[in-house]
């Protein structure tokens, strides 16, 4: 049976509080999902202040002075600062979106953190992607055409905009962990992230996969799993929906069954 | 086990094997042309159903004991019931991941769903029955 | 992709052992998913109402010890509560239905859209239910 309760060992503990900067007028209150792989403790959360007139806005900057100032031990991953690598997806106010581009003052009172949902933890708030990423490699996602041809293989435009809203995931696995479906069948069902590329190479003009690609996905647990709750496209950090996408793939599937 | 650790992708190597059970386009049309029936025969369900509160046994026969309502409430149910078997299918696939228990799970929910449709069938029948 | 995998999970001994991170009990309950759980706990308990409901029918169209053991169903207040349960799950469950023949299609997924079916489904399942029985008593 699934379980919806959290394992023995992943059940949070209450964690230290850590002590208010000095002389800081403007506080924040973070708290924040600790876990350290050389422990054997469970996990915890700790609580931090941080001083906003010394801090930029997002909530990744609010991380990050925390690295700096308070506790240099808290991980997690962070590369562009700007919405594009996908690294800093978490848990935030309780809904999946990138540290980076989420403002501290969108968020009323704590600001609290947690790893992407139902992930094994490496470390903090670093979730162990390996499942994810086997997910996207299960799809293909590079062209299957025939031989290289003489010339480029030309696009028309028309035929360019329709991969407009799909070739802009930047893989921060938002959109997967925020499924329900993808919770508890994650080791099946290929998640709203690698439903969306696929959906992404099925539309492509120049890919001569498309009968193989659905018949791939055309699976009781691959594609079937998703019971539109809709999490997936309102997590989406690039505003990308995968509701709709997969929606489509099934509509293909159903037409040629 | 509830976190697992690989995604059982089923393909063999690059592109080798495209292998799917193709089940679940089967089933999402199955729900989707079974739920086109039960959308107006659920409305005329909920209003016999309505009706047969606080009634007496010869009430309930008097109010849903003619051909119509008899017929209308015998297709909600074996429909319904079909509709019903598949929706637990789903939620079975979802929950019981242990392959014996799951197993015995969808055969029981098979001939739970059709007990239920058979009797209620049968039951209808009954109350529908000159007597 | 099923043996090779990565080398992340099969050489890091800790793979197995990691902490799950917290999910249902962090996630914030959205209208949407809670339609979505509504619907599956409507579809589920209807099926335990059929059940119910063919006892009543059986014991109606029996009589005798049947509508003694069954009857109450129909005829009690505890009877009466039940059945307007269950004509409050169909028309919920029915209106989740349109609402994914809706999402099926591609329509109204947009923020806007979303957030009216799925509230249309709770109000109009709930709004449905009190006018059909105002309805049943007005009829007679």
């Amino acid at each position: 049976m699934v379980e919806f309760t959290l394992p023995k060992n992943s059940v949070i503990a209450e964690g230290k509080i850590w002590p208010k900067p000095e002389g800081a007028t403007a506080l924040r209150e973070f708290r924040i999902y600790r876990y350290n792989p050389d422990s054997d403790a469970n996990p915890r959360i700790d609580t931090y202040y941080v001083d906003t007139q010394d801090c930029g806005p997002m909530v990744l900057d609010g991380v990050i002075w925390i690295k700096n100032h308070i506790d240099p031990t808290l991980t997690f991953r962070r590369s562009c600062r700007e919405g594009i690598c996908g690294s800093c997806s978490m848990n935030i106010d309780g809904v999946n979106t990138l540290a980076c581009t989420r403002g501290m003052d969108e968020i009323e009172g704590v600001i609290r953190l947690y790893p992407l949902p139902h992930m094994g933890v490496v470390k903090d708030l670093v979730p162990d992607l390996t499942i994810f990423y086997e997910q996207h490699a299960a799809i293909e996602p590079w062209l299957h055409a025939g031989a290289d041809p003489e010339k480029e293989r030309l696009q028309s435009p028309q035929d360019r905009a329709k991969l407009d809203g799909l070739y802009e995931c930047i893989l921060c696995a938002c959109c997967s962990t925020s499924c329900p479906s993808y919770w508890w069948n994650s080791d099946r069902y290929l998640g709203p992230a690698a439903l969306l590329q696929a959906h992404r190479w099925i539309s492509d003009s120049r890919d001569e996969a498309t009968d193989e690609r659905l018949d791939y996905v055309d699976d009781t647990f691959r594609l079937y799993r998703c019971h539109t709750i809709m999490n997936c496209t309102k997590a989406c950090p690039k505003h990308l929906e995968p509701a709709k996408a997969i929606a489509d793939l099934k509509n293909r599937a159903i037409a040629r069954a | 086990m509830s976190t697992p650790t690989h995604f059982k992708s089923g393909r063999e190597g690059r592109g080798a094997a495209f292998v799917a059970d193709h089940h679940g386009s089967e089933h999402a049309r199955f729900m989707r042309l079974t739920s086109y029936a039960l959308a107006p025969l659920g409305i005329l369900a909920v209003w016999y159903l309505a009706g047969v509160v606080g009634l007496s046994a010869d009430g309930v026969r008097a109010a849903i004991g003619r051909p119509f309502p008899a017929l209308t409430l015998i297709a909600f149910g074996v429909i319904g019931m079909i509709h019903a078997r598949e929706g637990m299918n789903e939620i079975i696939l979802d929950y019981v991941h242990d392959p014996a228990l799951k197993d015995k799970a969808l055969r029981a929910n098979q001939w739970a769903a059709r007990a239920i449709a058979a009797l209620w069938t049968l039951a209808l029948m009954l109350i529908a029955a000159p007597r | 992709m099923d043996s090779s995998g990565s080398a992340n999970a099969d050489s890091d001994p800790h793979g197995a052992q990691r902490p799950l991170s917290p999910h249902l009990s962090v996630y914030r309950p959205m209208m949407t998913m809670m339609m979505s759980i509504a619907h599956r706990i409507t579809g589920a308990g209807l099926y335990v109402a059929m059940a119910l409901l063919t006892l009543l029918f059986i014991g109606v169209g029996m009589g005798g010890a049947f509508y003694a053991a069954f009857g109450w169903l129909g005829s009690s207040a505890i009877g009466g509560l039940l059945v307007f349960l269950i004509t409050w799950a169909i028309y919920h469950h029915l209106l989740g239905g349109v609402r994914h023949f809706l999402w099926d299609r591609g329509l109204y997924m947009d923020p806007k859209g979303r957030e009216a079916l799925a509230i249309g489904t709770l109000v109009g399942g709930v709004g449905l239910t009190v006018l059909t029985w105002i309805a049943k008593s007005l009829a007679g």
